[in-house]
């Protein structure tokens, strides 16, 4: 995270009146939750609704916030209900089931590259979007404990408290997507 | 799967999605943000919200808003009370020599006769005005008396002789506060004063005891005059007495000049007791009509009163008798 004022301080200060903390802390936060919902398999302009819903609560209950808790483990709390609360609405299963988690499961079909990458530093956009594809093709609950970790930066217990499931879970989750993300990766290479 | 390839893993992603630039439209940021700033300017608080603390200076300035609230009022208060208490300064309006008149000691009979008139009634204005307290009650009650008065009026007291009932009348109503120029004051005393005449005596026998119609004008013209001049004219007398013992009559000599240094007791039982000179000259008066014993009652009173005053013969028991 950027130096300066903590996420829970600049919504502190929003809370008090301070309308430009709320500008320094939509800054920070923007853009993860943006691809959060991207990834999720949100189109862009899914992506916006969700993101200003997920915001406007924020605005709304920013008073509310209890700094106990990060901000952060908060944010994506909402984020995740707006999500699914979309999917419900449109009558979509979203594909939570434990099954997703059997280790014995294939490796991903990653779309692979020639292109020689020396570092992932330079990643061309073709291979940006190679790796995207291959997070995005995870299955719903590894691809989302992978997200909340990478883009929201929770620890386990944090994603096992907004996901609902246990440590251990968690745990295995997101050694399952890491397993298939490095090979997609030496695919590429 | 060891740290080290998870973390280059999540590298890897994080550097795909810097390299794709995916952020959201701008109408949604500034939609964001523009209910975000509602929110603020216009939205209503919680109350369990924690409150944002004031400016230092936003706290401040209400009270020192009150303080100058405060402090104008007791400053106007006091500036009220102030007026109302302290005596109010009438600049003088006559010449320079009425002043003086106003001011002299009664004069010893036959100092200046060529100014009999004016300085009797002069003289008899100051001594009322030394005793306008006591005065002023008595003679308050006498308001018929005012006009008969037996001295002849001067021009420039004709005209208020005339006015002087409707003012004794209408003491009760006149401001306390309601300056006045001395010459009025004069006026009204005027016809009270006793005709000029070469001799002074009677007018010291009418200083001993003065007429009604005289303490009457004197009475309605105090009860016009502002209260403080009154004051100020008695502590001028007495100073003035001070200044002129040689006009003080020769029986009583220089001792009348000691006694009027001493202040005047104030208060109704001392503005009850005669002057030293008025008191000498009702004792000898006594003497004259042979009344030995209240002489002896009236001289051991003024011994009391007067321990200073050296008392003439005349006014001590004839020797023999004691």
């Amino acid at each position: 995270m950027s130096a300066g004022p903590s996420d829970e301080e600049l919504l502190a200060a929003y809370a008090a009146g301070d309308a430009r903390a709320f500008g320094a802390l939509y800054d920070r936060h923007e853009r993860p939750v943006y691809r959060y919902f991207l990834r999720q398999g949100a189109a862009p302009a899914l992506a916006d609704d969700l993101l200003q819903e997920t915001w406007m609560a924020v605005i709304r209950h920013a008073v509310r916030f209890e700094p106990r808790a990060r901000f952060t483990t908060w944010l994506y709390t909402v984020a995740r209900s707006k999500m699914v609360d979309h999917w419900r609405h449109r009558d979509v299963a979203v594909s939570f089931d434990e099954a997703a988690n059997d280790p014995d499961e294939a490796p991903l079909e990653l779309p692979g590259s020639d292109a020689d990458r020396p570092d992932v530093q330079a990643l061309s956009r073709a291979q940006a979007q190679a790796f995207v594809a291959a997070v995005e093709a995870l299955p719903a609950v590894q691809r989302e404990a992978f997200l909340l970790q990478t883009e929201g930066g929770l620890s386990l217990e944090e994603i096992a408290a907004i996901t609902e499931v246990g440590h251990e879970t968690v745990k295995s989750r997101l050694r399952y997507a890491m397993t298939k993300l490095r090979s997609a990766m030496e695919a590429w290479q | 799967m060891s740290g080290d390839n998870a973390d280059r893993v999540q590298r890897d992603y994080r550097a795909a999605s810097e390299a794709l630039d995916e952020r959201p439209s701008a109408a949604t940021r500034a939609s964001i943000l523009a209910a975000a700033a509602r929110q603020v300017q216009a939205g209503p608080r919680d109350a369990a919200a924690p409150m944002a603390a004031p400016k230092p200076g936003m706290r401040r300035w209400p009270m020192a808003a009150a303080a100058a609230v405060m402090l104008s009022t007791l400053a106007v208060m006091m500036a009220v009370r102030t007026e109302h208490e302290m005596p109010t300064f009438t600049p003088p309006t006559d010449s320079g020599e009425s002043r003086a008149a106003a001011t002299r000691v009664p004069a010893a009979p036959g100092v200046e006769p060529g100014s009999a008139s004016n300085k009797s009634a002069t003289d008899t204005a100051v001594a009322t005005t030394q005793r306008a307290p006591t005065l002023s009650k008595e003679r308050a009650a006498t308001p018929a008396a005012v006009a008969p008065a037996s001295a002849p009026p001067t021009s420039s007291s004709a005209a208020m002789r005339e006015v002087a009932p409707q003012l004794a009348d209408s003491k009760v109503t006149t401001p306390v506060g309601e300056p006045r120029a001395k010459e009025d004051v004069a006026g009204l005393r005027a016809p009270a004063a006793p005709p000029p005449e070469p001799s002074a005596a009677p007018l010291e026998a009418k200083r001993a005891a003065p007429s009604p119609a005289a303490g009457s004008d004197v009475a309605a013209a105090e009860s016009t005059a502002p209260r403080v001049d009154s004051v100020r004219r008695r502590d001028e007398g007495a100073a003035n007495m001070a200044r002129a013992p040689a006009r003080q009559a020769p029986a009583v000599g220089g001792s009348l000049g000691a006694a009027a240094e001493k202040p005047r007791p104030e208060g109704d039982a001392a503005a009850n007791e005669l002057r030293a000179e008025d008191w000498l000259e009702k004792i000898i008066k006594l003497r004259q009509t042979s009344r030995h014993e209240e002489a002896d009652a009236e001289l051991k009173r003024f011994r009391e009163r007067y321990p200073q005053v050296q008392v003439p013969a005349a006014a001590l028991p004839p020797s023999g008798t004691r």
